[in-house]
């Protein structure tokens, strides 16, 4: 009991500062330190990485992963890595979220290349989220990186700062980064239920990742490693996503389009997501119409509505409200409304596209 | 939904030490918390640290209280905390507690609420880039006292701009939802907005300069009385809209002893479903089931008192596409009695569709006035004389009515096509009631 008070007492200080003091991050504890909710306060005490992790470089049983189709994050780039529990396994399953033993550690580390046309160039690390699966459901917390990049500390109130960073090209680009408070992580990752991981799990993991012997797939991997309770059905036999940018060119645009709306927007336009008043369902099974937009009203648009009537309009991209709010940089018309500030220029491709080959279809006849 | 793993109220008195020496209020000076503040802020240059921060520790039960003065937020601010009560220290004078978001570069909204037990009371919210205050699928929400509005360019107050929000109070797919002594300004959609919501009290608010004053959408039983509606375009709707899942069709609402009047304030919405609202409206009910509209004092709404249309007008006039099952597109069981209708129908809007109706009703008048009751007189076939389906009117003070045969002026006055409008201006189809609504209960 005495613990507890004194740890709350510190996490009372640690809040109190922050209060009054703006938008630094609060102090860390000395290493080990954990907050009144039991979060280290400091990435490093979390035991991921080697060295203080500016590398990147996992520990012994911390699996690095990425999903065939991401989330767009700016141009950000981004590290994952799993960790299970000890003798732990994940429940499999081919269609459905996995789910994942207590203890469990989902980490994403966002960073932007010193400059991106340099493989051997170095990187910049913002924030390292952590996907924390307790006893009593998931928490969710983010650790900044300080200038030096020794060191991630633990922020609850989110940060936001203009920064300058180099594109695909080479060009400058100065944006705003917005480190998401705690409140924030829910918006994407519990919408109206409780809160989850998004993306690990088959369809997302079902593509080749080079664990530094060569390409392997990383689903195979995961098995081959023991971390499922049972044995997943042979490749063939699954049903993998779709990366939206592949070079595939036998996949179609649809496909390419659906893949891209899975993994930007289903989170929130889903069921009991955050956008479920909607009624726009952008979820990789869904196949009505009207669910995914097609000629569909938004019942409550305002300015987010740009002006237009439908979601969707078969064969026209430019009345189309999905597409005119993703290319928007305004942030009452802007979707997604989280993670990201900037239009993306391959998702916008893709899904234009997509509308555009669409048959044309009136939603509404003119009188 | 949410409950954090620390206990805020533990702490309390040293937050409340602390956190009294934060930040440099701009007025106020005599202001005196109540004694059950958890935590009290106020203005300063940290404002969007402090009050985020403050809103992430809080515990449930805790009740953060807000300083007089205007608090200047840049982004969205955002609780998901269950149980939590924000106190300011008024919505409107000099000791006014104000969350100002004209600075705003993030967030669809000014705030954004997922806590059950939600409870907001005196303070005046303005500027939010898009929708006010907007509350996700909560058990439990309170709004008292709280003030919306958007000052235009210049700085003048209570702007009645298409660049506002779309929503003031937007509480959506929840439960137990209260809203009270509010007062919305100049929204581009709705001022109150409730959707998707179950077991909901509107009350004693005040909408004016709103596109639509008070709105309920696909709501399952609630209260609408003690309001006051003026100059918005259209006063009080109950709207069923399709496509929806979490509530696909509403029904069970009562609107009742509000005061709805000069409601005649040009449509400023950007498009959508409420961009075809005319102006000039009263009350308005689309596609509704089980809706009781009595004891309103309905006056000097330049088009009509009521309209009530079904779905099938939007398809048939305004040529939207037909909806999925299983959303309904009819009106049924609807009660319009005992309501004062005073000048209403006097100068029609000169909205494209109202047009069409006069055109249609009465061809040769050179100063129009429209009726206290326009019905498009679509019918569920299926339905065809069941009496507790019916559109019941009776007793209301004057009650000037006419069924102006929407099908029929849709297809001989849009479609151009051949069809015998039949208007009817014949109360005796309607000449009925239905039980009275049971007032909904918000336990405590």
């Amino acid at each position: 009991m005495l613990r507890r008070l004194s740890s709350l007492a510190l996490a009372v200080l640690v809040a109190l500062a922050g209060a009054c003091g703006g938008d630094d991050p609060p102090p860390a504890a000395p290493d080990g330190g954990v907050d009144a909710n039991g979060w280290p306060t400091t990435l490093a005490a979390w035991g991921l990485f080697e060295g203080d992790g500016h590398t990147q470089v996992p520990v012994a049983g911390v699996v690095p992963y990425a999903p065939v189709s991401p989330l767009f994050s700016d141009y950000a780039a981004k590290h994952r890595f799993l960790r299970l529990p000890p003798g732990t396994t994940i429940t499999y399953d081919d269609e459905a979220m996995w789910t994942y033993p207590v203890d469990t550690v989902l980490v994403k580390t966002f960073a932007y290349a010193d400059d991106p046309r340099d493989p051997a160039s170095g990187e910049r690390l913002i924030e390292t989220r952590i996907l924390w699966h307790r006893a009593d459901g998931w928490d969710a917390m983010t650790y900044v990186w300080n200038d030096a990049q020794t060191e991630a500390v633990r922020t609850i109130a989110g940060k936001t700062f203009t920064h300058a960073w180099l594109d695909a090209e080479g060009a400058t680009r100065e944006t705003v980064y917005r480190v998401p408070n705690t409140n924030q992580c829910r918006t994407c990752h519990a919408g109206e239920d409780v809160l989850g991981p998004l993306g690990p799990r088959t369809r997302q993991l079902d593509s080749d990742f080079d664990y530094g012997s060569g390409p392997e797939n990383q689903v195979d991997h995961l098995a081959a490693l023991g971390f499922f309770d049972r044995t997943p059905p042979p490749r063939a036999m699954r049903l993998a996503m779709i990366d939206p940018e592949t070079a595939d060119a036998s996949v179609t645009t649809e496909v390419r389009a659906r893949a891209y709306l899975e993994a930007n927007c289903a989170h929130c336009h889903r069921a009991g997501g955050r956008a479920s008043p909607s009624g726009l369902y952008l979820g990789w099974e869904v196949t009505d119409p009207t669910r995914l937009g097609i000629c569909k009203t938004p019942p409550a648009a305002g300015r987010g509505s740009c002006g237009l009537m439908f979601d969707i309009v078969p064969g026209d991209p430019d009345k189309s409200i999905l597409f005119c709010r993703m290319a928007s940089e305004e942030p009452e018309i802007r979707m997604p409304e989280l993670g990201s500030v900037i239009a993306h220029e391959g998702g916008l491709e893709v899904v234009r596209q997509w509308i555009a080959e669409m048959d044309p279809v009136d939603c509404a006849p003119a009188p | 939904m949410f409950r954090p793993r620390h206990a805020f109220s533990t702490i309390l008195p040293a937050v409340l030490l602390a956190l009294a020496g934060c930040g440099d209020d701009d007025a106020g000076g005599e202001y005196v918390p109540p004694a059950d503040c958890s935590v009290v802020l106020r203005p300063g240059a940290s404002a969007q640290t402090q009050v985020q921060e403050a809103l992430i520790g809080a515990a449930s039960g805790d009740t953060v209280c807000f300083a007089p003065g205007t608090f200047a937020f840049s982004e969205e601010i955002s609780l998901s905390v269950d149980g939590v009560k924000l106190r300011g220290a008024g919505m409107t004078g000099a000791n006014a507690t104000v969350f100002d978001f004209k600075a705003q570069t993030a967030g669809a909204q000014g705030m954004d609420i997922t806590g059950d037990d939600f409870v907001m009371e005196d303070i005046a919210v303005k500027n939010t880039r898009g929708d006010g205050v907007r509350v996700t699928a909560a058990t439990g929400v309170t709004f008292r006292r709280v003030r919306v509005s958007w000052d235009a360019p210049d700085g003048t107050p209570d702007a009645a701009l298409s660049t506002n929000g779309a929503y003031a109070l937007y509480p959506v797919e929840s439960t137990d939802v209260l809203v009270e002594g509010c007062e919305i300004v100049g929204a581009a959609d709705a001022g109150v907005y409730v959707g998707q919501s179950r077991n909901v009290i509107v009350r004693n608010n005040i909408a004016r300069k709103n596109v639509a004053g008070i709105e309920i959408e696909n709501c399952i039983d609630a209260d609408v009385y003690g309001n006051e509606a003026y100059d918005n375009t259209a006063g009080l709707l109950i709207f069923d809209l399709p496509n929806l899942v979490t509530i696909p069709n509403g029904r069970t609402t009562r609107v009742h002893d509000n005061d709805v009047y000069e409601n005649n304030r040009r449509n400023f919405a950007a498009v959508g479903i409420i961009g075809l609202v005319p102006d000039g409206i009263g009350i308005m009910i689309l596609a509704g089931n089980d809706v009781e509209i009595d004891a309103n004092d309905v006056r000097d709404n330049g088009t009509t008192a009521v309209l009530v249309v079904s779905y099938e007008s939007l398809i048939s006039l305004a040529k939207e596409s037909r909806p999925a099952p299983p959303y309904d597109t009819w009106n049924e069981t609807l009660h319009i009695h005992d309501n004062t209708f005073t000048n209403n129908g006097r100068s029609p809007s000169a909205n494209a569709l109202v047009q069409v109706v006069i055109a249609a009703t009465q061809p040769d008048v050179a100063t129009p006035v429209l009726e206290d009751i326009l019905y498009d007189g679509y019918a569920n076939p299926d339905h065809a004389g069941m009496d507790d389906k019916r559109l019941c009117i009776r007793g209301n003070t004057t009650q000037t009515f006419i069924n102006f045969d929407a099908a029929d002026v849709a297809t001989k006055f849009i479609d151009g096509g051949t069809a015998e409008v039949v208007i009817s201006r014949d109360l005796a189809p309607h000449d009925c009631t239905h039980p009275a609504h049971a007032p909904v209960v918000i336990a405590p």
